[in-house]
């Protein structure tokens, strides 16, 4: 069936409204071990999500297959599903009609290239990775992928909407080993250029991510000053960015909700979810409604302006949609999401931000945040290595530690904000930050 | 079994042959077709009202040819005979030899079926939105801080078919249910949440004998206790890890270790280590994925192999890794029905289905009174661990002080972390308790139902993440 004939049939089974999202999604995936391909995936995947209104409700079926019996199935199953629903919060398709920034579509050149071309640049990241020191014992991980996402907005309103981007990416990990200890380095790059894939950066990050942890102790346990690196502060901000989720606010999942105009960080913090940032990689003129996107200061100077919001929950808390609703992958329904989501730079060299320690710790890696922490509350407990700061001067490496804290408390205790964020990224992005205090468990 | 292959899937012999054919007539030694139909239903129930009716789809089929050590695959969406011939063609112009494996004959094996799921949907809901219901009612009432009960069931209907050139011909019918339940507590200051869930692979009939109400008021006792909690002082200390999902601790520090996919690359710290010590003496730990209707047990694996019970280490010593067909000649090691897979979408490796610590000989109460101080972990959340270096975490849901030998108050914020070398040989006592807990293992081959499970534990000394204390 057609895009249009689903619709159609839809409004015929007694729906309001109906609004299909359709998914394309290609990608290619090659994999190197010891010099030698170890697997090669191609997918080619189609989806299609419907969604229907009666009465304010909302049901949504998702499918991968047009076929007649198939979507008559699954729009009789819609019809009977809306009527269960009994939640009392109003939902919407939206009439389409808006006017759009104009964004350039952000469009890969991997077609340009050949397979064997792509085979010799893992070769090449797995042979140098490997050259840099004999205590590199085995590139564990080296992978090379390009993707192609395709999304088509159609509903009986009027709307008709596609966006296209696509790009490619390679990353290494490689395993250092001494004593006996073994230690994993990652890095990676995305680009939509193949010869601009930062290859010498791959190498020498993955390298040093591994080697500079050799022969980590452990730290005693207390309150440190600490400096996050960026890449763990970008962690922290993406892993607590629901915060500012209308949707978690209609959930009572937030302890935002109520402090629209209130100072909930430091004088020295402003957050900005900007959907045209300059280098990001994915930009949306458009959420998954097909509301238009926009550029909003999310915290200004501490102050916090406002919750996320998609069409259903602007409509909860009185105000309009502040074009943040994204669906969590192809088959799910919409809630709210941040599209660039950054925190401001500050003015400070990452090295300045260490020399101005004595005693305290430098961050480097996080892991187990998604259990770790507690979006309601703020509180976070993750497992943590990094280095200890001596006098202003990097010091040993350490390993397994606890860093815990409060996301709001850590926010207004950044003592120095730098000035290195990563500019070209995805979803979310900050400086390195330095923390007055944190607590460390070690030994 | 109850799934017929060509009218679910449109595939015969003839067609099944002439794929596989043309997959390896350019050198391929194995090759293999997963077909699968997939229907997701989710219901969910926010403070008592139904929120969402969602219903979801899957269909495809993946194709795969592996020589020496290189596999290729392809996903696609639309498994028409034609389509999976031509992605055969395609695939097969990834090598450049000439035909040298022979197709076997197709044999289905006949398999003691430990899934067989039958009531999977009725005329209508009624029973689900009872549960849900129950479930929430119970919760919401509670304490008056109770702000917010989210609860979900979710049902998974899959049915697959895998043909491949070694002979394979096999189907499995699945349903993984699962209820789950998040309460928010709030005292207008603080806020604190906390979850279960209980799952199966089985229908509607799991719930017999099952009481939603209980289910939803334990939920919420934790979130209220542990709104109140101190904060944990870190630090290292004898931990006392509660059973059922405790069991997290061997999946994270130990199994995820002998997963094929990490050993065959030499990605694991229990590389090498068959036949060696590595948990202390009282230690016996099994993947079994034959527990009848159990959460991650399987009937045959993605690979069509029928699931086991694998002993991964008995009095300590580690017996088996979890291996897949390609990874089984890679290894030298046995084939242990452990290949899995989210969905076609993804490539298929070596998984854990039921995994846990056996019993021991100790009971609840002679762990507690012999710890002078410590914590007790009684749930346990989730975890993560980095195969290559063995360090792993997870964060501690529900806990408790131990002192003097008695369990007192409640702590919150605790986050263990270790290293899977050394924390199996510092488990000196295992409680004859065992219960399993239901998660969802996210990794390499996408998400899949696993459960971890364990009687009571303690472990002599582990490093405890925590905020409080006044240094």
């Amino acid at each position: 069936m057609t895009f249009k004939q689903i619709i159609a049939r839809g409004l015929e089974l007694g729906l309001e409204a109906v609004e299909i999202y359709a998914t394309t999604s290609e990608s290619n995936t090659l994999k190197l071990d010891e010099g030698k391909l170890e697997s090669y995936n191609i997918q080619n995947i189609f989806g299609v999500s419907i969604r229907g209104l009666l009465n304010g409700k909302m049901g949504y079926v998702y499918t991968e297959t047009l076929d007649e019996e198939a979507i008559e199935q699954v729009l009789k199953q819609l019809v009977e599903n809306v009527k269960l629903i009994n939640a009392t919060e109003e939902e919407f398709i939206f009439a389409g009609g808006a006017t759009y920034q104009d964004v350039p579509a952000i469009k890969a050149d991997y077609k340009n290239h050949s397979t064997s071309e792509k085979i010799a640049l893992l070769k090449e990241l797995e042979t140098s990775t490997k050259a840099v020191s004999d205590k590199i014992v085995k590139i564990g991980y080296c992978q090379y992928s390009e993707n192609l996402e395709k999304v088509e907005i159609i509903n009986s309103k009027g709307l008709d909407l596609m966006r296209e981007f696509s790009y490619m990416s390679a990353f290494v990990g490689a395993v250092a080993a001494e004593n006996d200890q073994t230690v994993l380095g990652i890095s990676g790059d995305i680009n939509t250029e193949f010869d601009k894939i930062e290859k010498e950066r791959i190498v020498q990050e993955a390298s040093s991510n591994a080697l500079d942890q050799l022969g980590a102790t452990f730290v005693k346990s207390g309150k440190y000053p600490v400096v996050l690196k960026r890449d763990v502060a970008t962690d922290l901000l993406s892993a607590f960015s629901s915060v500012f989720s209308g949707d978690a606010a209609l959930r009572k999942m937030t302890s935002l909700t109520d402090k629209v105009g209130q100072k909930i960080m430091g004088d020295n913090i402003t957050i900005v979810d900007d959907p045209f940032y300059q280098d990001a990689l994915v930009k949306s003129p458009f959420d998954d409604e097909g509301v238009p996107c926009l550029t909003k200061t999310v915290v200004e100077k501490g102050v916090f302006k406002g919750l996320l919001h998609n069409l259903k929950t602007a409509n909860y808390f009185k105000t309009t949609s502040t074009g943040n609703g994204f669906r969590m992958g192809a088959n799910g329904a919409v809630t709210t999401m941040p599209t660039n989501l950054y925190i401001k730079e500050g003015t400070f060299t990452k090295d300045e931000m260490i020399s101005s320690v004595e005693d305290g710790i430098y961050i480097t890696e996080i892991s187990g945040l998604h259990a770790g922490l507690n979006p309601i509350s703020g509180d976070f407990n993750v497992q943590s290595s990094g280095f200890l700061i001596k006098n202003g001067k990097l010091d040993q490496p350490i390993t397994l530690f606890v860093t815990s804290g409060n996301f709001y408390e850590l926010m207004n205790n950044v003592e120095m904000i730098g000035n290195d964020i990563e500019k070209r990224f995805i979803n979310t992005a900050s400086p390195t930050l330095k923390i007055k205090s944190l607590a460390i468990s070690g030994k | 079994m109850s799934v017929k292959h060509v009218e679910v899937f449109g595939i015969n012999e003839k067609v099944a042959k002439e794929i596989l054919s043309t997959a390896l007539a350019t050198g391929g030694e194995f090759a293999e077709v997963y077909m699968e139909n997939q229907t997701s239903e989710s219901l969910q129930m926010r403070s008592g009202k139904l929120a969402s009716a969602n219903v979801s789809k899957v269909k495809g089929a993946a194709l795969r040819i592996i020589k020496d050590d290189t596999e290729v695959n392809c996903s696609i969406t639309e498994y028409t005979p034609e389509n999976l011939l031509q992605a055969a063609k395609n695939l097969a112009t990834s090598f450049d030899g000439r035909c040298s494996t022979e197709l076997k004959p197709f044999v289905e094996k006949d398999v003691e079926l430990v899934v067989n799921p039958q009531k999977i949907r009725g005329n209508d809901n009624s029973q689900e939105l009872q549960l849900l219901t129950d479930t929430s009612v119970a919760a919401m009432s509670y304490s008056e801080e109770v702000v917010q009960v989210i609860a979900n069931l979710t049902k998974q209907e899959k049915k697959i078919f895998v043909f491949a050139s070694d002979g394979t011909w096999q189907t499995d019918h699945r349903c993984n249910m699962r209820l789950s339940c998040q309460v928010v507590a709030s005292d207008g200051q603080d806020m604190q949440s906390a979850n279960n869930s209980f799952g199966r692979n089985q229908g509607m009939e799991m719930f017999e004998g099952f009481d939603p109400k209980q289910f939803g008021h334990d939920i919420a006792k934790d979130a209220v206790e542990m709104l109140h909690a101190d904060q944990i002082q870190g630090g290292e200390m004898p931990v006392v890890i509660h059973n059922g999902f405790g069991g997290v601790i061997l999946h994270e520090a130990c199994v995820h270790g002998l997963e094929a996919t990490s050993v065959a690359k030499g990605m694991s710290v229990f590389c090498g280590k068959l036949g060696t010590k590595v948990a202390s003496d009282i230690v016996n730990a099994v993947d079994d994925g034959t527990n009848l209707n159990a959460w991650g047990s399987i009937n045959v694996d993605d690979e069509g192999t029928p699931s086991q019970c694998n002993v991964l280490i008995e009095n300590g010593i580690l017996k088996s890794y979890l291996v897949d067909k390609k990874n089984a000649k890679k290894m030298n090691h046995p084939i242990t029905g452990s290949s899995r897979r989210e969905s076609y979408k993804y490539q298929t490796t070596s998984r854990m289905t039921n995994t846990y610590f056996l019993n021991g000989h100790s009971t609840f109460d002679e762990i507690i009174k012999n710890t002078k101080k410590g914590l007790f972990a009684k749930k346990m959340g989730g975890g993560s661990v980095n195969p290559a270096t063995g360090e792993f975490n997870f964060a501690v849901d529900v806990a408790y002080l131990i002192e003097d030998g008695k369990i007192t108050k409640p702590v919150k914020g605790a986050t263990l972390v270790g290293s899977g070398k050394d924390v199996l040989l510092k488990i000196d006592m295992i409680a004859d308790n065992l219960a399993c807990g239901y998660g969802v293992c996210g990794s390499a081959s996408g998400s899949v139902p696993t459960i971890v499970g364990q009687p009571t534990i303690r472990v002599s000394s582990m490093t405890v993440g925590g905020k409080g204390g006044n240094e």
